[in-house]
């Protein structure tokens, strides 16, 4: 490619073109970008550098990690514990209530089957809060509120995985599920043994789906647990910003970790998640 | 092992009925073959007797259990796909072995069959493989290997061979036939291709729109087909059909062929002016029968060996005419040839019946 770009001019367009995706990128990421550099000043020198502008408001200097320090000292830790304990709890139990729903719809046929594929799909395109409060009176009456249960319980079948489940399970040739059968192997061993290893990504997919929902979840933490005894993060950070409204720097790191987390979850596992889903939407 | 018996086989989907009452007798060890055109039911009857479809209507029995309403495992049977199905994610040892190490047989068995079967199909050196690094003919000796580790009493075939190319299929052809001969199994073979039919089966069945149109070994076939149908479907190149009439006097002539007589021996005239057809094998002309056409030729395919002539191309009934030593024949040429009237057939044109 270099020699290509031997002449002048078009060395010249190629480190324009560079540029510009320089810039793009930038404005991008500049604003996570502040938000970490910020997490890493002490709070005193938050708005540094900033009025009027130096390019030193973009590098921490020097930086320190008072500021996560600070944070996990009012207690963050507990809440990161807390997220991380409901999302797992939801994500294993996710994969094997809506692996099992999804392989149930792509093997059998049964009366009344499309009625219920169609309702488990419109489950999902409803926006929770159409659900929040009837799901909130069930939740009563259980006497879950204040209960963990309250915060997994509800979000263990969700109807994108089963969907994304379903899709993947039915493409996979039948013959294979016949030849076992014919083999004499169990239902169950033919999902586990035949399907699963044949859908990691869609079940990496599913997994990172559950994750990030409740990871997300926002509304129904703050009605299910009015005591605010037991706070997952979003109810955490919010709570945290309400509470020191003035410490500019922890407030970043609060929201650098509640990003952070995620990401960092993610970005191993991204090829999956995109081709689990990129699969899904062509085969529809 | 154990023979097989259908009685009264049907099939509905919804409302459509595809398998009409089908009734069979397959002896123990015998090499069965389903041929049949296109979407007359042949894998359905497989996937029944597999137990994969479920029967609407009468029973199949195996080894004389009535096995109809029973789980697939539990029939005895064992079948080779047509996309042979290997679990892509595991070795050719894994693939052979799964079903018995799911069965709860002790490991050291399990590597014992795959062992045995594998040294029986050639695969030792490829047992670490996995289906995407195995040729076609390989994969077809794998998914042949998961069924006979399992012992079963009856094998089946659905159009094992037709994703090979042509080489390959004469080889695993000439291997089925030898794996049958060594297990002695019961095997059910469904085909289109109807030289496997005529090699490898003791017994054919022709299907055709669910019904069974005849059943018996390939030369009984070959020699005393029932109807049209059948003898349109066995024997390659197709049986000529030639447009005939029955006279006042009862004498068949071919009103196509400058009305020359046949002499047939049948035990009924038929009804002067029924439509007829009068069916002679392309191998059944030679130069000096009883019955002399004159015939001119379209196209002649010289194979070397052998000769066809082809005659009327695109007409309602073409004839192919096999030739010995016939290099001078070409394009344009009138062929004088003739056949021997008692190895040809007379059928009823409207029914398809034969007329004996
Ligand atoms: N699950 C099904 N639902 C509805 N109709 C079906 C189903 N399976 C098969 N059929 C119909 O049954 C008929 C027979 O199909 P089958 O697959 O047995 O044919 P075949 O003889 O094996 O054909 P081919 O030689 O092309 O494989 C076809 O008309 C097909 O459309
Ligand atoms: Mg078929």
């Amino acid at each position: 490619m270099s020699t290509h770009a031997a002449t002048p001019k078009k060395a010249l367009s190629l480190g324009l073109k560079h540029l510009v995706y320089l810039v793009i990128a930038f404005i991008f990421v500049l604003p996570l970008w502040w938000a970490i550099v910020s997490s890493l000043r002490p709070n005193s020198a938050i708005f540094a550098d900033i009025f009027p502008f130096t390019p030193k408001a973009l590098l921490p200097t020097p930086p320190t990690f008072e500021a996560y320090a600070g944070v996990f000292e009012r207690g963050f830790g507990q809440i990161i514990a807390n997220t991380m304990l409901v999302a797992l709890v939801t994500m294993v139990a996710g994969l094997v209530v809506n692996g099992a729903a999804g392989f149930a719809f792509a093997m059998f046929d049964f009366k009344g089957k499309k009625i219920v594929l169609s309702a488990i799909i419109i489950s999902f395109m409803l926006p929770f809060e159409a659900i929040a409060l009837p799901l909130y009176t069930v939740t009563q009456q259980l006497g879950w509120l204040d209960n963990i249960a309250a915060l997994i319980v509800p979000s263990v079948a969700n109807g994108l995985a089963v969907f994304l489940f379903y899709q993947f399970f039915s493409q996979v040739p039948k013959d294979y599920a016949e030849a076992a059968r014919l083999d004499g192997v169990s239902w169950l061993n033919i999902l586990m043994r035949i399907y699963v290893p044949l859908s990691l990504p869609t079940c990496i997919s599913a997994a990172l789906l559950l994750f990030i929902f409740q990871w997300e979840a926002f509304l129904w933490p703050l009605l299910a647990m009015p005591s605010q005894q037991f706070k997952v993060i979003q109810v955490g950070m919010a709570a945290f910003q309400q509470q020191y409204q003035t410490i500019w720097n922890q407030l970043f790191a609060v929201s650098v970790i509640t990003a952070l987390i995620p990401i960092a979850l993610l970005m191993p596992l991204q090829r999956y998640y995109v081709q689990g889903l990129a699969g899904a939407g062509i085969k529809g | 092992m154990a023979g097989l018996s259908l009685s009264n086989v049907r099939k509905s989907f919804g409302q459509t009925a595809i398998i009409h009452g089908v009734d069979l007798h397959i002896a123990d060890g015998e090499f069965v073959v389903f041929v049949g055109p296109s979407g007359c039911g042949k894998s359905t009857l497989l996937r029944m007797i597999a137990g994969l479809e479920s029967v609407s209507n009468g029973t199949i029995a195996i080894g004389g259990r009535d096995v109809t309403h029973l789980d697939p495992s539990e029939r005895g049977v064992a079948m080779v796909f047509q996309s042979y199905a290997l679990y892509p994610h595991m070795s050719v040892r894994d693939n052979i072995g799964f079903g018995l190490r799911m069965n709860g047989v002790p490991r050291a068995e399990v590597d014992r069959k795959v062992a045995d079967a594998a040294t029986a199909l050639h695969l030792t050196e490829l047992l670490d493989r996995r289906p995407k690094q195995l040729s076609g003919g390989q994969r077809q000796r794998v998914a042949i290997g998961r069924a006979i580790v399992r012992q079963p009493d009856v094998f089946l075939f659905d159009e094992p061979l037709s994703n090979l190319d042509a080489e390959l299929r004469v080889q695993m052809r000439l291997e089925i036939a030898r794996l049958h001969a060594e297990l002695a199994a019961t095997m059910i073979y469904v085909t289109h291709d109807q030289v496997e039919a005529m090699t490898l089966a003791d017994k054919i069945v022709v299907l055709r729109a669910g019904s069974v149109e005849q059943a018996g070994t390939p030369l009984s076939l070959y020699d005393d087909p029932e109807n049209l149908f059948v003898a349109g479907f066995i024997g390659s190149p197709r049986m000529n059909f030639l447009r005939a009439e029955c006279g006042t006097d009862g004498m068949i002539r071919l009103p196509d062929h400058r009305n020359v007589i046949v002499p047939l021996t049948l035990a009924a005239a038929p009804q002067p002016g029924q439509d007829l057809l009068l069916g002679v094998r392309p191998e059944h002309f030679a130069p000096d029968e009883a019955v002399s056409l004159n015939l001119t030729v379209d196209l002649v395919e010289h194979l070397g060996g052998a000769s066809y002539a082809y005659i009327g191309s695109g007409t309602a009934h073409p004839l192919t005419i096999e030739m010995r030593d016939a290099r001078n024949v070409g394009r344009g040429t009138v062929l004088e040839t003739s056949f021997d009237p008692n190895r040809a057939f007379l059928f009823d044109a409207r029914t398809g019946d034969r007329l004996r």
